[in-house]
């Protein structure tokens, strides 16, 4: 395997709207017993610089630096990581760095993922996010799902900073105390709730 | 006019009263208004003396459109209505209405830019216009009738493809509040000076084509251009959820398409997906106004987004739900968009299964399907606001009859249930008792006959109401001080768009304010929405800059409610829109080359035609004191919050007044008078207009 056949594993999986991770490159890349360790035709790059193709003869580098090759030798392939270090692989072509942040946070699970979106759109966008965002992809949560949520939000101490509020026709908003001041988080709740629609 | 491209070429004059039709050259008598609301500012300068009123049959009526419409340039299905407007209060002045729709692309076709209509017909007529040819014919058959029957009919005698505008029974009773529609559901004010004219519609039919002065790749290349500026409706270019694609999103957003979410009465479901917005095939499903205005239910019951020539946006969302059909005898489809869309449930405070449930949906199709057959106005939502406080507070009870009162189904009314709208809507249309016809009246006549002061609906914050018998149109909620400045100019609502479009498109604050500096001079001409800083000077250059916008938009023919497009989704861009595509696109179809600055400067010139007819209207140059009035609750905060205060959109007395200062200044309008100079009027060619108004008194 070369930096060019990894960078397009992680191309092929930002179309399809995911992450990848050392570990799930590694699965890729050791197929089960049987089966072909060769990229299908279709899957294959097109364009290998020669420089790549010569850089590595066989037997292949390990991993890891194949990755650190993809990121320094492909303007799109990029890395990000989570809150434990973990390294996650993405291209740009497919994915923003923004929406690499939010599968980020989607893969902490539906109650981290919450305050971590609430928390950053009160930090860098001061405004509130009303709740029925999450039913939205690529988050998909039921409404089950984020009334749990805004349950466990509510009073614990990891997430004392989120605030919640219900606008005047009955949907609920969060935000971070720590950046937006409850009253102007109301009244911009009201104003996207509300306010909005009526002045068309 | 052969050496120019983009208009007709002729403007059609038909004056009711001696059946006399005559045409005029347009570039010859017009082109220094370029179209729309130019040409129809110009008509009721030269030909409508001050004092009349707006049903007189010496009022005139101006349908005209501008050398964009019926092209391939994106938005561009916009026909402007100018007449002395009749809920205008208390005195009638000049106004415009805005159609989308079709007909001003079938009036190009024809062969017109414009139709001046005078007099009045001593029986109801309709005026046949077919490929360079018109006619006046009997509408007696025609009379009483709603606007759809109506335009099935007339369709029926042209041509299938006729686009039709008319009026309702509404209109032919001459009720203020009432609207002329064509193509099903796109509507403007003026439907009373119709009736008054006994002119029920005019259906039109062109297979011509419009000529396009410059080299057909570079106009291509144009629209290209224009499409990839485009965001969703009101040009909000972000997503409202996040996308792959997308650096940004922003749930406030208009722009709803996403993987998931799907017209669900399209068969099969149609998924409106990511939405790329290098993809300019996938524009039309970004935007769902039904879901946005409706809620989440409406999904489910989304055909798919119609309408005006040239526009990829599709903001009047067709949605079918089929329990009205059995419930309330009435079609189980209906289209329209933003205040038309809601002009049913805007009468209910509240609904049984909540403010986005089933019921709030069924009384938006009974609205529809009411309002847009009669041909009944909601004054950008005022009828029914009015409606609310009217009935909460007693006034309805103490002001009508008791008998009459109690012929309502307050019950009804209560519970929310879209039923009683049966009982109201037809009763204005036909001015039927006095409650439905004070309402029909418009608010400023409505006070006025029960003796209610102005001013106790002037402080009065959920009224929205703000002067001249109008509400406010994006003030200082969108826009802070830059809005109040907006909504002091018209005699209407202000139904500008060229501010709201830029504070509410979605981007991050710094993004907005990095294009704030270039197209205004400073970041600081815009603020975080709720958290407003005193007035600058940029301010004043951004309202006098989307005022210019608006009125460029109105006479070229670009819809102003989705551009200007001042910023864009294109990240590769910086998000940047660019306010130089109108002089673009009207150089290549004319071949007229202007700069953005000329075109501005004739953009500036109707304007001040504008400001000029109503200064003649009024009979004063004490525009400032008289005319550009705030009411008061921009200077009220129901929770008592300071000016300036983060979370209140509360106005300073003072800094609004250094507002208008710097607007008049920006303008070159008399500071204390704010009537525009003498040499201002020269600067924009219009010394004939200054002389007249000198004659009077008139001028600063």
């Amino acid at each position: 395997m070369e930096a060019v056949e990894v960078a397009e594993l992680i191309r092929e999986s930002s179309r399809a709207g995911k992450l990848l991770s050392l570990a799930d490159i590694e699965e890729q890349w050791n197929p089960p017993s049987g089966a072909s360790r060769s990229l299908p035709p279709d899957r294959r790059p097109e364009q290998a610089s020669a420089a790549t193709q010569t850089m590595y003869p066989q037997p292949a580098p390990p991993l890891l630096t194949l990755l650190q090759q993809a990121v320094l030798s492909h303007d799109d392939i990029k890395v990000i990581q989570d809150d434990s270090g973990g390294a996650w692989y993405f291209s740009e072509h497919f994915i923003t760095g923004a929406y690499a942040r939010v599968l980020l946070l989607k893969g902490q699970g539906p109650l981290a993922m919450m305050a971590g979106v609430i928390r950053e759109h009160s930090r860098a966008c001061r405004r509130p996010v009303p709740l029925a965002l999450f039913q939205c992809s690529p988050f998909n949560l039921s409404d089950v799902e984020i009334a749990l949520c805004l349950k466990e939000l509510t009073g614990n101490l990891p997430y004392r900073d989120i605030a919640h509020l219900t606008t005047s026709i009955g949907n609920v908003f969060a935000y971070c105390k720590d950046h937006l001041e409850p009253g102007y988080a109301a009244m911009l709740a009201e104003w996207v709730d509300v306010g909005q629609a009526e002045n068309p | 006019m052969a050496q120019y491209g983009g208009w007709a070429g002729k403007v059609l004059r038909v004056d009711l009263s001696s059946g006399r039709i005559t045409t005029e050259d347009t570039v010859e008598k017009y082109k220094d208004y370029i179209g729309g609301t130019g040409i129809g500012y110009k008509v009721l300068w030269d030909e409508v003396a001050a004092g009349v009123k707006a049903l007189d049959p010496e009022n005139k009526i101006v349908f005209a459109t501008g050398p964009l419409a019926g092209t391939s340039a994106p938005c561009n299905g916009r026909t402007a209505i100018t007449t002395l407007w009749p809920t205008c209060w208390p005195k009638h002045l000049v106004a415009t209405g805005h159609m989308g729709g079709h007909f001003a692309a079938e009036l190009k076709y024809a062969g017109f830019d414009a139709v001046i209509v005078e007099g009045r017909a001593d029986h109801p007529v309709w005026l046949a216009i077919v490929d360079g040819k018109a006619e006046i014919r009997d509408a007696r058959g025609l009379w009483g009738q709603g606007i759809r029957r109506t335009t099935y009919e007339i369709s029926r005698h042209t041509d299938v493809e006729a686009a039709v505008a008319a009026i309702g029974q509404s209109g032919e009773n001459m009720v203020p509040m009432s609207v002329i529609i064509n193509s099903v559901s796109h509507s403007a004010g003026g439907g009373a000076v119709l009736g008054s004219k006994n002119l029920k519609a005019i259906g039109v039919r062109g297979t011509g084509s419009i000529h396009i002065a410059g080299n057909k790749e570079d106009w291509e290349k144009a629209v290209k251009y224009h499409l990839s500026l485009l965001g969703a409706n009101n040009q909000m270019v972000v997503p409202n959820s996040p996308q792959p694609w997308a650096e940004h999103y922003n749930p406030a957003s208009q722009w709803l398409a996403s993987s998931g979410r799907q017209w669900g009465a399209a068969s099969p479901p149609i998924d409106t997906g990511a939405c790329d917005p290098h993809n300019l095939n996938r524009i039309a499903y970004r935007t769902n106004n039904a879901a946005f205005f409706l809620g989440e239910k409406a999904w489910r019951y989304t055909v798919r987004g119609n309408g005006c020539t040239g526009c990829p946006i599709r903001c009047h969302t067709i949605i079918k739900v089929p329990a009205v059909s059995s419930k309330y005898g009435i079609p189980e489809t209906g289209q329209n968009t933003c205040s038309g869309l809601i002009f049913g449930k805007s009468f209910f405070k509240s609904f049984p299964d909540g403010p986005r449930g089933q019921t709030s949906i069924e009384s938006c199709m009974v609205g529809m399907h009411l309002a847009d057959d009669l041909g009944v106005w909601n004054n950008y939502g005022q009828l029914q606001r009015d409606f609310q406080k009217c009935y909460y507070e007693g006034i309805f009870k103490s002001k009508v009859g008791e008998e009459e009162f109690r012929s309502y189904s307050w019950d009804k009314f209560e519970k929310g249930d879209p039923a009683f709208l049966f009982e109201l809507i037809p009763r204005i249309a036909k001015r039927e008792g006095e409650l439905a016809t004070a309402l029909g009246l418009g608010t400023g006549y409505m006070v006025e006959q029960w003796g209610i002061a102005e001013a106790d609906w002037k402080s009065d914050h959920n009224l929205q109401y703000w002067k001249l018998g109008h509400p406010k149109h994006h003030s200082n909620e969108d826009a802070g001080q830059c809005g109040v400045i907006i909504n002091t100019q018209y005699n209407r609502d202000a139904q500008c768009h060229s501010h709201s479009n830029f504070t509410r498109n979605g981007l991050p604050l710094e993004v907005q304010k990095k294009l704030a500096a270039e197209l205004w001079g400073s970041e600081t001409a815009v603020d975080a929405p709720g958290a407003f800083t005193p007035m600058n000077v940029y301010k004043a250059k951004m309202a006098k800059w989307s005022l210019l916008r608006k009125e460029l938009h109105d006479s070229i023919s670009l819809c102003n409610w989705m551009g200007p497009w001042s910023a864009s989704p294109l990240k590769e861009r910086g998000y940047k829109g660019d306010d130089t595509i109108e002089s673009l696109l009207y150089g290549l179809v004319t071949g007229d080359k202007k700069s953005r600055h000329e075109l501005d400067e004739v953009a500036e010139r109707i304007f001040v035609l504008h400001r000029a007819i109503t200064i003649r209207g009024m009979g004063t140059k004490e525009m400032r004191k008289k005319h550009d009035t705030v009411p008061d609750w921009v200077y009220r905060d129901d929770k008592g919050q300071a000016p300036f205060t983060v979370g209140t959109i509360q106005m300073d007395k003072g800094d609004i007044e250094k507002a208008m200062d710097m607007f008049y200044e920006e303008t070159g309008w008399h500071r204390e008078t704010g009537s525009p100079t003498r040499e201002t009027y020269h600067r924009l060619g219009l010394s004939g207009v200054a002389g007249d108004l000198g004659k009077k008194g008139l001028i600063a």
